[in-house]
């Protein structure tokens, strides 16, 4: 296991009232590696954003520390449009790196190489507004790239897109998570947790469970998983491997997406 | 009963003319549950709003059971009150001091007596599983789960034969999704048609009974559940992803294993690939062509303007010596010469004449009142009218008067029009950078300038977006995109709640990016720098404008 790029003791969130827009904290411990996939789960207000705001460093703690590489933790979160400060794709890429005083001189390359890396060929100069709502979110990621970020918390950042926009974000995702990059990814589909090392489920602001993906969703000795005493139900792809394992057919690793279904059961 | 729609078409209300939705026929039973799929853009949104009576269709027939929704101009009421609209995020939508009061104001349009609301809301609150004390809490202090439950509840309490969903499980966790599903079926059971627009074909498909895929506002094609998980093709050319099982089977049989017909539970489909089981050789891999995101129509490049190439600056200087110009002059000619410049300014910057008066419009009718009013003469005599006259003169003054700020305006209105908002922002900064002591200062206010300006197109978005929801609770027979008087507390309410939201997560999202503190060190991606070009336009500006101030 490489360093740890995340660290967290005894996070702790209270707030004074009732928070619209998330549950609290209590007592997180977490220790992310550099270049790990973490997928956290939980249901509606059981502290997952929180949680990815703390990490980001923009939810003070009421208790604990938290100790990530400065300024290069990046957030994205559900609704694209909440986001964007730019009017134009290149004003849009640049606003992080304005913010971070990087040299003008340097940008216009930066921003280039942030798009081409999320996969975005539009011009410059064209504007936000014209992007759909899967693009916006590929130039907010740009945005992230291009300060150079190390950790990317994606807080539910699929959920207001189009499966095949939803879709083309996690292969980025992938993409980035190959080149070094730490992901943190927030959400309610469990199929999104397929490319995850470990899978980290809140449960009203506590950790209910952390641990290798495979034990998420494994059912040991006829025992529902953890990810069905969580509430949720496992994707069609685990339930098709628990099936054929009851009828004998052992596969190489539990596949979660369809993708990994079909590699497991052609290579059996 | 059945919603039969015959050839709909329904344009975009803007200057572009382009179809949203056109040659849509189709037919809704009661009693069955329909599916409205497709790419997003394709215009589900907008086939369940025209279905429902929210927008009017440009050209096409909708009728429920032989009546049509549509008479003239205006919506058939009796149709309209059988209709139940439960939209996106429907529990943005709130905005009662009690979730009492939310079913006080839906059903509203039933004017029923006070027991039979109170009854019905109890009720409704029974089929959604929730307690019937909640009716007196405040839906601001409910949780999200809670809070949809009751919007759709307020919406099931007008006992609609047609409920209307728009996206029902997105953002829902999986307990809430289910007691969704739930609710449907009763609803079916129980002899409600149901049209749902929806990406979630793995939770819905399963329990629909008949599904319309749209494609780039066509219809694509209409298939039960059966006849797409024998054939997804349409699915597939839709360009929307297949249900997780029929995903699974394409592509285990892509890759050479021999599959059942139809949709395979986890069950069916492992028994099938257990009993074909052997080592096997891998069949040949055929990656399927990656497609390239197609970029949106109006990427296509243009030759910038020569306003877009220009300081921000200065076109402030050359608004401003206009503009005084303008009101400085006393002569009708001086007026005159002042609009003539104005339009040769909007020729030359190639804008839309016709976005600008869309923004002077109420500015203009003000006018006309204005003007009618100071030229009124009442005559009275002993305490009693006895007749209206009308005076010229102190008119055409109003006139005058008016005329200038008119002008005015409109030179201001050109800066927005043409400069993005980053830019002025810039030139806000640099301008007021020479002023001592104003650094900070400065930046706050550019920077609130640029986001204000940033966030006018998404507010009139939201605006659009609540009376919609506000014109389909009150059944107002109002025209689409106008509100009544006692509708506004439905749009503001929701509509201040959504806003600070929004503004909330901009913040965080600043504070992400690494903006901390105003006055933090800082660099631009764009320098602004006067070129020769803005030399030649302020020349120009300041010769064309000269005449203002001699003309007198």
């Amino acid at each position: 296991m490489n360093e740890p790029i995340v660290v967290l003791k005894n996070a702790t969130v209270v707030f004074a009232q009732a928070h619209s827009a998330g549950g609290a904290l209590n007592g997180i411990d977490l220790a992310v590696a550099s270049g790990e996939w973490l997928g956290i789960v939980g249901k509606n207000g059981s502290g997952k954003s929180t949680l990815a705001q703390v990490i980001a460093s923009v939810c003070p703690l009421s208790k604990g520390v938290v100790s990530v590489p400065e300024g290069r933790v990046q957030l994205l979160f559900q609704n694209p449009e909440a986001q964007i400060v730019g009017e134009t794709v290149y004003e849009e890429v640049c606003f992080g790196m304005e913010v971070q005083a990087v040299d003008p001189v340097q940008m216009p390359e930066r921003a280039q190489a942030s798009l081409a890396q999320v996969g975005l060929d539009v011009p410059l100069d064209h504007p936000v507004n014209h992007l759909s709502g899967g693009q916006k979110q590929l130039l907010n990621l740009a945005g992230c790239l291009a300060v150079k970020a190390q950790v990317l918390v994606f807080d539910e950042a699929t959920s207001m897109l189009d499966p095949a926009s939803r879709e083309r974000v996690l292969e980025i995702a992938h993409d980035l998570r190959q080149s070094g990059h730490t992901i943190i990814w927030v959400t309610q589909y469990m199929e999104e947790l397929a490319h995850a090392d470990r899978v980290l489920a809140l449960d009203a602001g506590c950790v209910a469970f952390v641990g290798e993906r495979e034990a998420f969703f494994r059912q040991v000795d006829e025992r529902i998983s953890v990810c069905e005493q969580m509430g949720f139900t496992q994707p069609y792809a685990v339930q098709v491997a628990q099936h054929l394992q009851a009828l004998g057919m052992n596969l190489a690793f539990l596949p979660v997406s369809t993708k990994q279904l079909v590699e497991a059961v052609t290579g059996a | 009963m059945t919603i039969r729609a015959t050839d709909l078409r329904v344009k975009k209300t803007d200057t572009t003319s382009t179809d949203i939705l056109r040659g849509i026929s189709c037919a809704m039973e009661q009693g069955t549950i329909t599916l409205v799929v497709g790419k997003t853009g394709a215009g589900k949104t907008t086939l369940l709003d025209a279905l429902s009576g929210l927008i009017k269709p440009t050209s096409g027939w909708i009728e429920y059971a032989d009546q049509p929704l549509w008479r003239g101009k205006r919506l058939n009421h009796c149709v309209a009150l059988t209709i139940g609209c439960v939209f996106q995020f429907p529990e943005h939508f709130l905005f009662a001091r009690t979730v009492r009061g939310e079913f006080a104001y839906s059903l509203r349009p039933l004017r029923l007596p006070r027991q039979e609301v109170e009854a019905r809301a109890a009720d409704a609150m029974v089929r959604v599983h929730l307690a019937h004390a909640l009716l007196a809490a405040s839906p601001l202090t409910l949780s999200g789960g809670q809070k949809r439950r009751v919007a759709i509840a307020s919406t099931l309490a007008t006992m609609p034969m047609w409920l209307f969903l728009d996206e029902p499980t997105a953002g829902l966790d999986a307990e809430g999704s289910n007691a969704l599903l739930t609710y449907l079926r009763e609803w079916r059971t129980r002899g409600g048609g149901a049209i749902v627009a929806t990406h979630d074909l793995d939770a819905l498909l399963p329990i629909c009974d008949h599904v319309l895929i749209l494609r780039d506002g066509t219809l694509l094609a209409q298939a039960t559940p059966a006849e797409l998980c024998r054939n997804p093709a349409p699915l597939l050319q839709a360009d929307i992803g297949l249900p997780s099982a029929l995903q699974a089977k394409a592509e285990l049989m892509a890759n050479g294993w021999s599959l059942p017909e139809g949709c395979l539970s986890a069950a069916a489909l492992a028994a099938a690939l257990a009993a074909q089981h052997s080592p096997r050789a891998m069949p040949a891999h055929t990656p399927r062509a990656e497609r390239p995101e197609r970029p949106s129509t109006a990427s296509q490049h243009q030759r910038p303007r020569v306003a877009d190439t220009l300081d921000p600056r200065t076109k402030w200087l050359l608004a401003t010596f206009i503009s005084v110009g303008i009101l400085l002059t006393p002569t009708w000619g001086g007026i005159l010469y002042g609009a003539a410049v104005i339009v040769l300014l909007i020729a030359l910057l190639r804008l839309s004449i016709k976005e600008l008066i869309r923004w002077l419009r109420p500015m203009m009718y003000f006018i006309v009142i204005s003007v009618a009013l100071s030229g009124l003469v009442l005559h009275i005599y002993g305490g009693r009218l006895t007749g209206i006259g009308f005076a010229v003169a102190p008119a055409v003054g109003t006139l005058k008067q008016w005329s200038r700020l008119l002008a005015v305006m409109a030179l201001g209105l050109l800066l927005p029009l043409t400069t993005s908002h980053q830019q002025l922002k810039q030139g806000l900064q640099a301008a007021l950078s020479h002023v001592p002591g104003t650094k900070r200062t400065a930046e706050a206010f550019a920077l609130a300038t640029a986001l204000t300006l940033r966030f006018i197109p998404v507010l009139a978005q939201e605006v659009e977006r609540f009376s919609k929801v506000a014109r389909a609770r009150g059944k107002s027979r109002v025209k689409p995109g106008r509100l009544r008087a006692r509708d506004l507390p439905t749009v503001m309410v929701p509509l201040l709640i959504a806003m600070f939201q929004l503004a909330d997560h901009m913040t965080i999202a600043m504070e992400a990016r690494g903006y901390r503190k105003i006055g933090q060190r800082h660099t631009a991606a764009v320098r602004l720098k006067l070129t020769r070009r803005d030399a030649i336009a302020i020349f120009i500006g300041l010769v064309a404008a000269l005449p203002l101030y001699i003309l007198r």
